[in-house]
């Protein structure tokens, strides 16, 4: 049995600034880039006041979603990160879902996901400064009590830590338990039919037809999902609070 | 099995310069992703959702402007209407009146001309009655000279005579008469 699960391969360098290093989950990304953007713009073409086609009646559900999520947790504030939000979710979702496809996903990479929390963390702290103010934000850090401060410092820090460790964390276990199975099934079928003379016979590994499929239907479906609306669902939560004085 | 989320190729460490280079190509795509999104399809969607909202906003306020509308002429209408039965009403209240007039003008006249009639035909008969009578006068008269002209065998003066017995019939008839 050879299993082996790796890291995205570096896929060519640019040699400028000491080597530009393009790896897979970039290459992955602008790929599904241009399907984001190319399925989006079809989605959006023609878009009609009335007598919208069904294609129409979709993109307004879905959009509508996104809008109910936003508003229901950020409030009013929620109507100019909805772009962003959504954008999040369908960059999350496609990067883990591409594994389907047979891409290396991205997601499942943490450097990846470590960027998106970045600018989680990012977006959080400038909400918080636009709440109220630099010297609040600053402040805001030794609350209730200066010696707080390590504390405060730790736990924001920790935000944009956990969040990128668990996305990365979940779609990398879907990733690998999905290679050990196929792998075990492999080995099994190989196993079983070690007895037919036949070498084109014995070597079909009937056991990986359909059975990773199910698991295929948990991690990369089901994990995909759930770890786009996690992750958007705290970038959300985190935001929203951080802008405590200004009214939802 | 390496370090899953270092690059392939690279030494075995826990971060290092190829995963900034993902990092930052991440934020890069991110970043232009998110713009090209909100520029081409969340913008377009809510752009659409704005101009919905505003037509049936317009849609509202022309229909409640219609209504305010309709009802205003209702209710010109409705004076009208008012004016016009009463109008009527004064039209045929005064036709009414009219003809009563006329009628009793009508009947007045129709009572006038038949008395007219009447008189007209009673003078029309006293004066055949006359003519009878004269005729019959004369009738009597020139057969009575004739007679007495036979019986006398004489010319009398035919005139004279004939006054003679005008005068006779004349005594005669009012004796009658009376």
């Amino acid at each position: 049995m050879n299993v082996s699960v790796s890291g995205p391969k570096i896929l060519f360098e640019i040699p400028v600034l000491g080597g530009i290093v393009i790896t897979e989950s970039i290459v992955c990304q602008w790929i599904f880039m241009v399907v984001i953007i190319g399925i989006s713009l079809w989605l959006v073409k023609d878009l009609k006041v009335k007598n919208i086609s069904r294609k129409q009646a979709l993109v307004e559900k879905i959009y509508a979603m996104l809008s109910n999520m936003v508003e229901s947790t950020m409030g009013k504030r929620g109507e100019k990160y909805k772009a962003y939000i959504g954008t999040l979710f369908v960059f999350s979702f496609m990067g883990s879902i591409s594994g389907v496809l047979g891409f290396r996903p991205y997601t499942a990479t943490i450097a990846v996901t470590g960027a998106m929390a970045l600018l989680t963390f990012v977006l959080i702290q400038a909400a918080s400064i636009k709440d109220s103010g630099v010297k609040g934000w600053l402040k805001s850090y030794a609350e209730p009590f200066a010696f707080m401060l390590p504390l405060n410092i730790i736990s924001n820090a920790a935000t944009p830590v956990s969040m990128a460790a668990r996305h990365f964390g979940n779609i990398t276990a879907g990733m690998v338990i999905t290679a050990l199975v196929y792998g075990a099934l492999g080995s099994v079928s190989a196993a079983l039919l070690q007895w037919i003379p036949s070498t084109i016979l014995s070597s079909m590994t009937f056991l990986q037809v359909g059975i990773p499929a199910v698991l295929s239907l948990y991690f990369d479906w089901f994990g995909a999902f759930m770890q786009a609306f996690v992750f958007c669902m705290l970038t959300m939560v985190f935001i929203a609070n951080a802008c405590a004085n200004e009214e939802a | 099995m390496n370090l899953l989320f270092l690059s392939e190729q690279a030494t075995q460490g826990l971060f290092e310069l190829n995963d900034l280079w993902t990092l930052v190509f991440t934020w890069i795509n991110l970043f232009i992703l998110y713009l090209v999104m909100k520029k081409f399809f969340f913008g377009k969607i809510q752009a659409m959702l704005d101009k919905r909202r505003e037509e049936v906003d317009e849609t509202y306020q022309k229909a409640e402007t219609a209504e305010s509308e309709a009802n205003a002429l209702k209710a010109e209408y409705d004076a009208k209407i008012a004016e016009a039965t009463e109008t009527a009403e004064a039209i045929v209240s005064n036709a009414v009146k009219t003809a009563r007039a006329k009628e009793t003008e009508i009947v007045s006249d129709a009572r006038a001309k038949a008395a007219a009639t009447m008189a007209s035909a009673e003078a029309k008969i006293e004066i055949d009655r006359q003519k009878a009578l004269n005729e019959v006068k004369e009738d009597i008269s020139s057969m009575a000279v004739e007679i007495a002209s036979k019986v006398i065998e004489r010319e009398i003066q035919a005139q004279d005579h004939e006054r003679l017995i005008d005068e006779m019939i004349d005594q005669l008839s009012k004796e009658q008469e009376a």
